[in-house]
Parts: C-alpha cells; structure tokens; sequence
C-alpha cells in the first residue's frame, strides 16, 4: 500500500513524489505512476497488472512489470 | 525603496544598480538604505538607521548595499510563498518563454539576442514562482565579458556602463530603447537551457526532464524541500518543455522565437 504521508504532485507525463523521511524525489512515468495510484491496499499484485493490462489495451497482463515496479517502490521506501 | 548617499562617488555607482523596469506588484515593505563616509576615510552603510556594515572600498559599499536589498527582498518573497529559480523570462507576442540554466550556461546572452529580436526580456538570472505564477527578478542585466565576446557585432552593448572595478556591465534595457516589462502571470513554455560546443538546437521535452532541471537550479532560501518539489512541479505542468541547447553560432535566439512565434505560411 502506498503511504499516505508522500507528497505526490501529478505533471504531464506522471508524478513526481517527494520523500520528506528521506529527502528524496522520485520521477514515476504513466505507467509506474498509474501502478502506484493502484496501491491502495484493496488489489493485490495480479490486479493491478489486470488493470494496467486494461488501461494500455495489452494483449496479457504484465505480471512480471508490476512486480518489479513493486519491489522498486518497496526498496525505494514508497510503500508502507 | 529609498538610498542616501553622500559620497558623490558612491552615488553615482549605487545610481547604476537602479533599475526602472515597470512593475505590476505592490511594494510591501519598505527599505531605507544610507551610506556615509568618503573613499578615504571608509564607509558605513545603516539599514533603518541601524549600522549594517563597515567597508573600505567602493566595491564593498555596492556589495554590501546590493546583497542587503536582495536578501531582504528574497527573503520576504520566501516567506509569501514564492521559490526563486536561477533562469530568464522573455515574452514574446502572446508566448511567455522561461528559460532555465545553472550559470554560464549563456541565459545572460540568450537574454540579449531575445532583445535585439524584439522580445521583452525581463530577467536575466532569476526569476519568482508560486503556483505556476512567474515573476522576473527585477535586477539589471549582467553582461560578462564572455557575453561581449560572443555578440561583438552588438556595438550598442559597448555603451552599457560598467559598475565597480569589475568587468560586468549593467543593462536596463529601458535605457537602450527597449521596453522592460515585469508582468506576473503564466508562462506558456519553459526551457531548459545548455551549453554546447556544437551548432544549436532545440528539442521537445517532458516536464520531468524540466522539474529536475528547475530543482536543480533554486535558490533556496527558507522554504522547505517540499516546497520547492511542489512548486517546481507546478510550473512544469503549467508549460509546453524544451530543452535548448546552445552553441557559438548565436542561432539560439532565433530557435526560441520560431519556437513561441512560428512563421506564418501563406
């Protein structure tokens, strides 16, 4: 689940987070950004990579992607 | 603001640091600013009546007196919430261009060749931003002497008066027959400005690439981190982004204003 406490700041072309605990900026492009938006602790990793497989008209659903993406978020202390 | 100064030298140095650019922001606060003493005996300098420095050179005097008015200013547009960004803003026609640069990366010559091309420039090294809001940093023009190097067929910048001992002149463009307007409001395109040793060129970008770059180049002051990713996020997202890179062909200038007033094709 992403944590509440980020400041999340929405450009043309994805988010842009800001850290305060670590000081740091994070750039998300739209598909990094629209995993993110999707970790609202309701949908486990399979259903966010069928959203993302929905919202970019995939042939399959990109488990692999989203997984990295997640484990990326988690290293990069985005996730609570 | 006001400036008393008795020392007819120092006055007529302080004089060059004037600027008469057209505002459209209410003064605030007021600065009351006096330097007394001579060239021999040494000068003080008092804010409000209250002694700020002690100084033995000319040059020291227009130091001091320079940094105290832009701290205060800077300091005060902080605490409203504005974030200070080392760049230029020229308006040309109905498109407001903010260019974006760390120093030497050319903004001051970029500035000048925006001005002979009949844009109105109004800063050349920094400008406010709050809310997607841009406002120049009311300050006359720099110009180094790397600048009249680059643009020796602009014979007219050999006029602009030089301040102190060093080699920087001090261009009020309203001096030199050009408008100098200070209007707050949106900007319509942002620029990443860079350096290079190859012919010019300008390409699309993405507001990531410019908030980075935006980031790169604040001025911070007393505003919090956050503040800073906040607003430079906003005016990211506020304009279409560019990346230009200039080279010593001193075809920049033209590339921004084909870029923000494209040619008409009949």
């Amino acid at each position: 689940m992403a944590r509440s406490d980020l400041d999340v700041n929405e450009v043309p072309d994805g988010l842009i987070i800001y850290d305060g605990d670590s000081d740091r900026v994070h750039y998300l492009n739209h598909t990094a950004a629209l995993i993110f938006c999707l970790c609202t602790g309701d949908a486990d990793a399979t259903a966010i990579a069928q959203a993302v497989r929905t919202s970019f008209s995939l042939e399959a659903a990109p488990d692999e992607a989203v997984a990295s993406t997640l484990a990326d978020f988690a290293r990069e202390g985005l996730l609570a | 603001m006001a400036i008393k100064v008795d020392d007819p030298v120092a006055f007529a140095q302080i004089s060059l640091m004037v600027q008469r650019a057209k505002h459209h922001l209410d003064a605030e606060v007021s600065l009351e600013l006096s330097v007394e003493g001579t060239l021999d005996a040494g000068y003080a300098v008092y804010d409000n009546g209250d002694l700020y420095a002690r100084v033995d050179t000319l040059d020291a005097v227009l130091d001091a007196v320079y940094m105290r008015i832009y701290r205060r200013a800077m300091e005060l547009a902080s605490l409203k919430g504005w974030l200070r960004v080392h760049g230029a803003v020229a308006s040309l026609g109905a498109r407001r261009v903010a260019v974006v640069g760390a120093g030497a990366a050319g903004k001051t010559t970029l500035s000048i060749g925006l001005l002979e091309l009949g844009a109105n420039v109004e800063c050349d090294e920094s400008f406010l931003t709050r809310n997607a809001q841009v406002v120049g940093v009311a300050r006359r023009f720099h110009i180094k002497p790397g600048t009249l190097e680059l643009m020796a067929d602009s014979a007219w910048l050999r006029d602009v008066p030089t301040v102190g001992s060093l080699p920087v002149r001090v261009l009020d463009p309203s001096e030199h027959g050009f408008g100098w307007d200070l209007p707050v409001g949106p900007i319509t395109d942002l620029i990443a400005l860079r350096r290079t040793d190859e012919a010019s060129r300008i390409e699309g970008s993405s507001a990531q690439v410019l908030v980075q770059e935006i980031i790169a180049q604040v001025f911070a002051v007393l505003e919090p981190r956050r503040v800073i990713v906040r607003e430079a996020a906003r005016l990211g997202a506020s304009a279409r982004c560019h990346v230009l890179y200039a080279g010593p062909d001193g075809v920049a200038p033209h590339l921004v204003k084909v870029l923000v007033t494209p040619p008409r094709v009949p």
